[in-house]
């Protein structure tokens, strides 16, 4: 599904914490319905790039557009309307609402909720649908702050460690989400380190380390890449 | 038995609250003026935390100078009155307005700030308010430390005035808790980061709504300043109101439709009786209330039966 212009493009953007350069002037850009892999080390600043995308940060330099238009600098409420929707490395649901209200929310409208409810069912979560979140699990959190995510209708989603700590029974289910979702035409940037997950479901892999791009390219290139090899495991 | 006791409680609630409404709606008629009169404060507590809890409730910005729209609603009413010659409605009306005006004013920049500092800001403006008003530069308009002296509206006029408006604000909080506006304002109050995220322009709903909840208690303090006939700036800005209303809807429940009512209708049962026994200790038990309430149940009577699921986790109730 790899056609037209790039839906992501990120240009040499900065951000520094104190004298932490967690973003060190780091470039490349997301095409049209892929599934891209974001990996690198702890603290390579995958995080914070995704901080940065959806207007939580403010950049120190650098640009970033969303179908060609300069999103940088606008507010995440803004970010989010123009279609990019994220989930956390630690799951953010809002555990006193029920679940309908949860996924009801990003869209402001209540013709939305027959898609609510058509995307609690797909989730398998329809029968707790009036129950607050804070009674779900780990992994059925996870399942919720996506389908959350995709009521915005998203183009592109920024997913950080989706299969980090949930069941091997629930990872698979998020992989088909994400595969179902992506052959509806919706693309993917994921963060993850589990390295079976990034090379059976990623066409593309981008690799950071300390703030920058260090490679990109198939799995197969990247895990060949010297670079790659010795940001993570050292000369 | 536990069963039948679990289902008992909602309904024996809601016959509760229509017997309440029918009683209240109709008391002038049967009431002497002090039993009225004692019945009227009730509901202007019910105003009050019915207003606090509009913002604060569902937002979880705890407003401690609340009482900054209590009193600017009480001068701007009674000025209106004595200055303008205004009719009744008009009166609390431009009490009203003049609260939503300031807070409409500071909103912007106190609601970018989070949790504590916006409290410690709301304290120090309701105390600095109460300072300003006395100064030379406004003595013309407000008469400065020695008060003005109000006449208008009979008993049962202002009687009436005070329990249509807790009717408003109970239906204006039913209205807004079931809206796209209450569901934002609660997931501010959840997680306001994770809610501008997912779309919500969390600065325009937290603004927007401390405003109307600013308008409410601005009008309730224009009916309440005509009950008391006379204002001065330390009875206008006394923080007693802050206090009550912050009790009172944390007792009934945080962010619910009816918990100002069950929390100030409760307490000022509880606190009336006190006094009727304990004279002074009155404070002393609302201290104890406070810290019960903390430990057993934080987020009010209300929110605890939902969550023990005697009533159902709906936003309006
Ligand atoms: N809000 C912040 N304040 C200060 N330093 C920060 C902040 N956020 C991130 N950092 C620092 O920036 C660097 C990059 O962090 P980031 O969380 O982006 O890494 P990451 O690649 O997501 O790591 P991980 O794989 O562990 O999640 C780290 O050194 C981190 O300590
Ligand atoms: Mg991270």
């Amino acid at each position: 599904m790899t056609t037209e212009g790039p839906i992501l493009e990120i240009h040499d953007v900065r951000k520094s914490f104190g004298g932490v350069h967690a973003l060190a002037g780091c470039g490349f850009s997301v095409g049209e319905g892929e599934i891209v892999g974001l990996i690198g080390p702890n603290g390579s600043g995958k995080t914070t790039l995704f901080n940065t995308i959806v207007g939580y940060l403010p950049l120190d330099g650098g640009r970033i557009l969303y179908r060609g238009e300069d999103v940088t600098g606008l507010p995440p409420y803004q970010i989010a309307r123009k279609g990019i929707g994220r989930t956390f490395q630690v799951t953010r649901i809002f555990p006193k609402m029920t679940l309908l209200e949860n996924v009801t929310l990003p869209t402001g409208n209540a013709a939305a909720n027959e898609r609510a409810h058509e995307l609690l069912e797909f989730v398998g979560l329809a029968d707790l649908r009036d129950e607050y979140a804070s009674d779900l699990s780990f992994g059925q959190q996870r399942l919720l702050s996506i389908i959350q995510v995709l009521m915005l209708d998203p183009g592109l989603i920024l997913l950080d460690e989706p299969a980090a700590g949930v069941s091997p029974v629930m990872q698979k289910k998020l992989l088909e989400l994400i595969h179902y979702l992506n052959e509806d035409g919706r693309t993917f940037l994921i963060i993850e380190h589990n390295m079976d997950v990034v090379m059976n479901n990623c066409e593309r892999v981008v690799v950071l380390s300390m703030g920058e791009k260090i490679s990109e390219g198939s799995p197969d290139e990247v895990r060949r890449d010297e670079a790659v090899l010795t940001a993570y495991f050292g000369a | 038995m536990a069963m039948t006791w679990r289902r008992a409680i909602p309904v024996v609630g809601a016959l509760g609250l229509i017997a309440y409404v029918v009683i209240a709606g109709t008391a002038p008629l049967f009431l002497s003026p002090a039993a009225l009169s004692l019945l009227f404060l009730t509901l202007y507590y019910v105003c009050l935390a019915g207003a606090w809890n509009f913002f604060s409730g569902f937002s979880g910005y705890i407003n401690f100078g609340f009482v900054l729209f209590v009193g600017l609603g009480m001068y701007g009413s009674v000025i209106g009155f004595v200055d303008y010659k205004m009719g009744l409605i008009p009166g609390y009306l431009t009490g009203g307005l003049v609260s939503a005006i300031v807070a409409a004013v500071i909103g912007y920049p106190l609601l970018r700030i989070r949790g504590a500092y916006f409290a410690i800001s709301m304290l120090a403006l309701a105390e600095g308010a109460r300072v300003f008003i006395s100064t030379k530069y406004l003595t013309p308009l407000t008469r400065g430390g020695a008060g003005m002296p109000v006449l208008a509206g009979t008993l049962n006029q202002k009687y009436y005035a005070i329990f249509l408006l807790a009717v408003c604000i109970v239906l204006a909080t039913l209205y807004f808790a079931r809206s796209y506006y209450g569901l934002s304002l609660i997931a501010v109050r959840e997680d306001e980061a994770a809610a501008s995220g997912l779309a919500v322009n969390t600065t325009a709903v937290k603004v927007s709504v401390f405003v109307v909840s600013a308008f409410f208690a601005g009008t309730a303090g224009g009916i309440q300043a005509t009950f008391l006939h006379y204002i001065e700036p330390f009875a206008a800005f006394d923080i007693k109101y802050t206090m009550l209303s912050i009790v009172m809807a944390m007792f009934g429940g945080l962010g619910t439709v009816l918990g100002a009512v069950i929390g100030a209708v409760t307490l000022q049962l509880i606190s009336d009786y006190v006094w009727l026994h304990l004279g002074q200790a009155n404070i002393t038990v609302f201290g104890l209330v406070m810290v019960c309430l903390v430990i057993w149940m934080p987020d009010g009577v209300l929110v605890r039966l939902k969550e023990m699921g005697i009533l159902p986790k709906t936003r309006w109730i």
